[in-house]
């Protein structure tokens, strides 16, 4: 069906980019300006996509332009630091950032794990199922469905409700 | 005031990420869904950054929910056995119950209600102009190539497919609906008092709470329930007592299933059925997201066959948001009323629409179009 083959397609991309997502997300919050300038490029690769019948999968296509943009990133980051390392001679102090910044990213996270995790709480029982179901028991929207014995565009639905709830909590707590 | 402005744009363009972010988990796009998605995408460096934002979210779900002492399953399963009322209250509009002759004043009550929801720009509408004000009524007969959705009395929906022909026959022990010809999906309002009916030649379908779907065709009735259960029975030979009883049932179905049972044969087993494209026709959703008014009109009018003409530019260019269901004139029609210094007037295959007063400038300049910068 043509559901089963999106849905293995997205998973693909899903297991194939997840990790250079996150931690293109993670250095976002290190170093906010990079990460605004990540996306103005990300933009402006999808402006420049030559003909937009060429793109079968659009979700896919950002994907790898958001991939591609963090192997780019990561490099030019490398070359950076290989100079700074050369032109101040002080690996420790290089070495002494990176750890900083890391431990940075990871308190950030940790925040942002624990907001979600209130988040899911406040959270009305359809919504909850719909979406544990999903990111917990990584079930299919068709099997949501069935287990919860509404129509399949319900699933959608509530979904969609839980994200947005998710994502105005962490707003909320975000200092802006 | 610009900064709340500004966050109302922001919200609006989150949310519009969230949507397209699970459609694309719905199953695959069709080419048209994915140009409009192309498009948004390129349509704002702050699309991009919130589709963005929202696989972050994602990503860390997982490990959030790994540590709750949240179990999923039990929830499912009380969701599974409450999943009527849940859907109702997403859907629907409070309705009060079943006084058939304040029908018009529920809707005017109801219509206050949405105005505040309109202003916050999305209208979430489903509901079908029809007043009951006798227990009997004539035959409803849905013309070739429309559909029609009635609220009953009691809250309950009757969605008609083209060519649909129905009687609605309440009284104080039952809801009687008469499907002679014709296709319809049923969403039924819970009330274990009065069992809901849905007749089909010499079968009756019934139901307290639930939603199905009944097809009557040339000497036979197929019936596929989308949600809880239903009975069906041998209407001409029930008698009130077996009408109760569990065994004068030729078949009883749960969700998902299906069963066709020719008139002379009156039996037969279920079957699994592919709910989704059982009630396809059903699911002529229209969805608009800030769009001009004009445009909008011009889908209604396609799919209804009724030409509306908006008198006014400025109502031409207003903006608006919301779900509706592509056939049903009278909810869009509804939903225009509800906005002061409107009026909707129609006459046979036309309704105008026209602004009556000045206070419709205040409201247009305070809402903006939330995709535009």
């Amino acid at each position: 069906m043509a559901n089963g083959r999106g849905r293995r397609l997205f998973q693909d991309l899903w297991s194939e980019h997840r990790l250079a997502l996150q931690t293109f997300f993670r250095r976002r919050i290190a170093s906010k300006r990079d990460a605004a300038d990540l996306t103005q490029e990300v933009y402006l690769r999808l402006l420049r996509a030559a003909d937009e019948r060429d793109i079968a999968n659009p979700e896919a296509y950002l994907f790898t332009v958001a991939r591609n943009l963090l192997t780019e990133h990561a490099v030019s980051q490398r070359r950076q630091a290989a100079h700074e390392a050369a032109t101040f001679h002080d690996p420790l102090l290089t070495e002494a950032r990176v750890f900083e910044s890391r431990v940075e990213h990871e308190i950030d996270h940790d925040a942002e794990v624990q907001r979600l995790r209130e988040a899911i709480r406040t959270l009305n029982e359809p919504q909850q199922a719909a979406l544990l179901l999903a990111y917990q028991h990584n079930m299919s929207y068709t099997e949501i469905a069935s287990k919860l014995n509404v129509h399949r565009s319900m699933v959608g639905k509530y979904i969609i409700q839980a994200l947005n709830a998710c994502r105005k909590h962490l707003q909320r707590e975000e200092p802006r | 005031m610009t900064t709340a402005r500004e966050l109302q744009i922001e919200e609006a363009i989150q949310q519009r990420a969230t949507e397209w972010f699970v459609r694309h988990r719905e199953g695959e796009l069709t080419n048209a869904e994915q140009r409009e998605y192309l498009e948004w995408l390129r349509a704002s460096p702050r699309h991009v950054d919130a589709y963005l934002k929202l696989i972050t979210l994602s990503a860390s779900l997982p490990e959030a929910m790994a540590g709750l002492d949240i179990d999923a399953s039990a929830i499912a399963e009380r969701v599974s056995r409450s999943h009527e009322q849940a859907e109702r209250a997403l859907f629907l509009p409070e309705i009060p119950r079943a006084r058939e002759k304040e029908s018009s004043a529920w809707l005017l009550r109801w219509s206050a209600g949405t105005a505040a929801i309109a202003m916050a720009s999305i209208a979430v509408l489903i509901v079908g102009v029809f007043s009951m004000r006798d227990r009997l009524t004539p035959s409803i007969v849905v013309p070739p190539g429309q559909q029609r959705v009635l609220t009953l009395a009691d809250g309950s929906i009757a969605h008609l497919n083209s060519g649909a022909r129905l009687i609605v026959r309440y009284t104080d022990t039952r809801r009687l609906l008469q499907l002679s010809e014709g296709q319809g999906l049923f969403t039924v309002m819970h009330d274990a008092r009065r069992p809901f009916i849905v007749r089909s030649g010499p079968l009756d379908v019934v139901a307290t709470g639930t939603k199905f779907d009944v097809m009557r065709g040339t000497g036979q009735t197929q019936v596929t329930v989308v949600e809880g259960r239903i009975e069906i029975i041998d209407g001409q030979h029930k008698t009130a007592a077996s009408m109760q009883g569990a065994a004068a049932a030729l078949a009883r179905l749960g969700a998902g299933e299906q069963v066709s049972v020719a008139d002379q044969s009156g039996t037969a087993l279920p079957i699994r059925a592919d709910v989704d494209q059982v009630t396809a026709w059903s699911r002529k959703e229209v969805r608009f997201d800030s769009q001009r008014l004009d445009d909008v009109a011009a889908q209604f009018s396609q799919y209804t066959g009724v030409r509306i003409a908006i008198d006014d530019a400025r109502l031409r260019d207003y903006r608006i948001s919301g779900v509706l269901y592509a056939y049903d004139l009278d909810s869009f029609l509804a939903y225009l009323r509800q906005f002061d210094g409107v009026t909707v007037e129609r006459r046979g295959g036309e309704v105008h629409v026209r602004a009556t007063s000045t206070d419709l400038t205040d409201s247009i300049s305070t809402r903006e179009n939330a995709t535009s910068r």
